[in-house]
């Protein structure tokens, strides 16, 4: 049921990213000055901030940042932590030992603010924040990738493989990769929530996409001036980015309880 | 003879992540796309003066040496000097640094104060209102932006209601006349016997530490259900059952027991968490301890500065896994 | 007089699967054995006699112990229970003197160095050498046949009228657990005890009780005295009979 619930919360935001000039009700960069700080109401169901523009239609832009920055996180994480992992599990010896050992010094660093440090070193912006996430997020999957190829090393069709005169190389890019894929993917759910989170605090220091694009974490930011009186610039924002990290806790709980439900 | 070994181990795997980190922002400070000759310099230095300066900083030599000059410098406390402050930035980050202390021991306390009892008794009555509670207010705390929920709780409590202080350690008027001992203000103050200004502080470290403990109490509590669950079903807690104990004391000597040593890392965890988060944490109250220092740095880029503080972050997050990583050790029937 | 212990209908049920059907049994100051494959239904059923399941279990029928109905108060004081393994059974953060003592402090309303003294006597009690020493160690620290026999103690301090033996030699080595299943022979005699002696195997259970019971797939298929064993009629039991190692020619 969380599952459910989580799923379709993430599939609606992604479809409101997608569909975002259809369904926004206003440019993200449409300016009005004399419509600055405006309450919630008809007109602007969510208000407008400290430049006249709509809070929804900047929320639902900035779904995309959102959800792109945690596709690209992804897609750069998952496969190398997927071969790091299958190569030290596959060939174990010395090349596990060194890999793990890495792979431990990383996963025992504070992944904020390394991160913060490397994007302010690189300078803001959305690609150098993507890096810096990745740079510090791989270290888990490597860790769950060698625990399955471990599992899978001695198995019957990997001897087969090798007598066949697969290499290793092969065998771990054809064979192992792929097996431990599942499990790496229920742990990115788990992990997306933090991504998410540590995405909008890149971009609450500014750190993230830069203005005048529309970004959660920036969008708190620039309202905090304004918070005291105009609570829904700043307050929106946040919401947007609760509901979205809860479904992919809920996704990946979810997920984890299915595939193991003795672990609650 | 094992046991020192294996204590010697923990210790040289902190050593090793220490090495990484400093590698890491060793890595980090040569990724800057400003040439620090320049930056000293200005950049109508002749080429000669360049090359003096090259050498100096030695920028010469190859990376390896220069890393392990890094190192060196690093464990004499030189994190070069502040751009912005122009004060070396060991001696800056030593003035915010109990500040960042402070406030991450009283969140930790109150996390721990609620969070471990909540997860108690969320397990033991598995299911039913407490425990769905308890996880529904789990699960928010950690969706939620931390810095976020501070500046909703700041609007909700300190402009619309009036029951918290407002930003800083203490009432601006008050913070000349406490002595610095330790640099903590609190104690400070209890230890200078004035009671207005120990009223004053913890008024203002009373809504950060609130907030923030909310944040350790949503990791706490659901590591303390997980661990307490897998307790429950375990066999002795049917013998002690059986012997007609009382369920309270079956849940708070027998299972709690067995549940100290995994709370100990949990509880480093989250004291780390928060250590880490205080960069984006102190802006929001304007708390002057290291995360705002870095906080402030970034936006002058001041990379000296951000990467000084960020090597202290880190190394106190890889010291306080190192302090529970020990006191496991230590602690552990089994290893006896 | 009353029985000991009468269990009337009892089932278990996990959801849709039932575990224990419809069992009924009494028995007096003697000694019963129920035996059968594992999965039977025997553990449950002799936690159930002493509401001790897991919360996924639900119970029907009654349980009543010297004719009053079963109460958690009867834990410990009235029924006792004796689990299999001693590395799982006993805490393993807390000393095994201290494990006893509690036992006594709850039963036998005896405070701080009365119930120390009585504990040390108990181990002694139960032939652990150095019982001094042995009260002051964890579970880990010791052999299964000691923490075996520590069990023993502990369960029997508060001198209980019907003791509950869950595959108590089971997880030991054969060389220990003739020791354990001497001690335990003893205290039963010597307590006048009544005693469930829940194994799977059949010859042990045939030389310590008088009466067994056989169960399989959840429900008591044949009730028969120990001696009338071998003229077993269910062909269950007579599968059991035929299924143990025979060493005589």
């Amino acid at each position: 049921m969380t599952v459910k619930l989580g799923a379709s919360i993430v599939v609606l935001a992604a479809l409101l990213a997608l569909a975002a000039p259809l369904l926004a009700p206003y440019g993200p960069d449409a300016q009005s000055l004399a419509d600055r700080l405006q309450q919630p109401g008809s007109a602007h169901w969510l208000g407008t901030d400290e430049l006249g523009r709509d809070i929804l239609s900047r929320l639902i832009y900035g779904a995309r940042v959102t959800l792109g920055i945690v596709a690209l996180v992804s897609v750069v994480t998952a496969p190398i932590g997927l071969l790091v992992g299958c190569v030290a599990g596959y060939f174990g010896s010395w090349v596990e030992a060194v890999l793990m050992r890495v792979t431990d010094v990383f996963l025992a660093l504070p992944r904020l603010i390394l991160a913060l440090a490397f994007v302010a070193a690189l300078g803001p912006g959305i690609v150098n924040a993507v890096l810096a996430i990745a740079i510090v997020s791989w270290p888990p999957y490597a860790r769950v990738a060698r625990a399955e190829s471990l599992t899978l090393r001695h198995a019957e069709f990997i001897d087969a493989a090798r007598l066949a005169g697969a290499s290793g190389g092969r065998i771990v890019l054809r064979h192992i990769m792929p097996l431990c894929l599942p499990s790496v993917i229920v742990r990115m759910s788990l992990d997306m929530a933090g991504v998410i989170l540590i995405a909008a605090g890149l971009g609450f220091l500014g750190l993230g996409a830069q203005p005048p694009t529309a970004e959660w974490g920036a969008m708190i930011a620039s309202g905090r001036q304004y918070m005291l009186d105009h609570w829904w610039v700043a307050a929106m924002p946040g919401i947007a980015i609760a509901v979205l990290s809860l479904a992919f806790n809920l996704l990946g709980d979810g997920l984890r309880d299915w595939l193991d439900p003795k672990q609650r | 003879m094992k046991a020192a070994s294996r204590t010697a181990r923990i210790i040289a795997s902190a050593a090793l992540t220490l090495l990484g980190l400093l590698l890491a922002t060793f890595l980090i400070a040569r990724v800057v796309p400003i040439d620090p000759v320049i930056a000293i310099l200005g950049d109508r230095a002749s080429a000669s003066s360049y090359e003096q300066t090259r050498k100096e900083l030695g920028l010469d030599r190859p990376l390896y040496v220069q890393f392990a000059r890094y190192v060196a410098s690093a464990a004499r406390g030189d994190f070069g000097r502040s751009a912005l402050t122009k004060n070396p930035v060991a001696q800056d980050i030593g003035r915010f640094f109990p500040a960042t202390i402070e406030l991450a021991t009283g969140a930790t306390l109150l996390g721990v104060l609620f969070g471990v009892p909540a997860g108690i008794y969320a397990a033991a009555r598995r299911g039913r209102l407490t425990d769905q509670l308890t996880r529904a207010l789990g699960l928010f705390g950690y969706s939620v932006p931390v810095f976020w929920l501070g500046m909703m709780a700041l609007v909700l409590f300190y402009a619309d209601l009036g029951w918290a202080a407002g930003p800083g350690r203490i009432d601006a008027a008050l913070e000349d006349f406490v002595p610095r001992v330790t640099g903590f203000i609190v104690i400070d103050a209890a230890l200078a016997g004035d009671g207005d200004a120990l009223r004053s502080a913890l008024s203002h470290l009373a809504l950060p530490a609130l907030v923030l403990g909310y944040f350790s109490f949503a990791y706490i509590s659901r590591m303390t259900r997980s661990f307490m669950l897998q307790e429950l079903g375990q066999e002795y807690i049917v013998a002690a059952r059986a012997k007609g104990l009382s369920e309270r004391r079956v849940l708070w000597v027998h299972a709690f027991r067995n549940l100290r040593l995994p709370l100990i890392t949990v509880i480093a965890l989250a004291y780390a968490g928060l250590l880490e988060g205080s960069v984006l944490t102190e802006t929001v109250f304007s708390w002057p301890g290291i995360g705002q220092y870095i906080t402030n740095s970034l936006l002058s880029i001041d990379m000296n500065a951000v990467l000084g503080g960020t090597l202290v972050i880190g190394a106190m997050f890889i010291a306080v896994n190192l302090i529970a990583d020990l006191l496991y050790r230590v602690l552990d029937p089994r290893a006896r | 007089m009353t029985d000991l212990l009468a269990v009337d209908n009892l089932s278990v049920r996990f959801g849709d699967c039932a575990v224990v059907r419809d069992v009924s049994l009494a028995m007096r100051r003697e000694r019963v054995g129920i035996v059968g494959e594992s999965g039977a239904g025997k553990s449950m059923l002799g936690r159930a006699i002493m509401g001790l399941l897991p919360s996924a279990a639900t119970m029907t029928g009654s349980v009543a112990i010297d004719g009053a109905p079963f109460a958690p108060a009867m834990r410990g004081g009235t029924v006792a229970l004796i689990l299999q393994d001693p590395r799982f059974s006993l805490n393993p953060a807390m000393t095994i003197g201290d494990q006893i003592a509690e036992v006594l402090r709850r039963h036998r309303g005896m405070s701080g160095r009365a119930a120390r003294r009585e504990a040390v006597a108990g181990l002694d009690a139960v032939r652990i050498r150095d019982p001094e020493q042995v009260y002051g160690k964890y579970p880990h620290q010791l052999s299964g046949g000691m923490g075996q026999r520590a069990m023993i103690a502990m369960m029997l301090a508060p001198n209980p009228a019907l003791l509950i033996a869950d595959e108590p030699t089971s997880a030991l080595d054969a060389s220990v657990a003739g020791g354990v299943l001497a001690l335990l022979d003893d205290e039963v005699t010597k307590r006048g005890m009544g005693i469930l002696f829940i194994s799977h195997d059949l010859d042990l259970v045939a030389n310590f009780c008088d009466r067994v019971l056989v169960m399989k797939d959840g429900a008591i298929v044949e009730a028969l005295p120990a001696r009338d064993l071998p003229n077993a009629r269910h062909p269950y039991t007579r599968q059991l009979l035929a299924a143990r190692l025979r060493l005589e020619a």
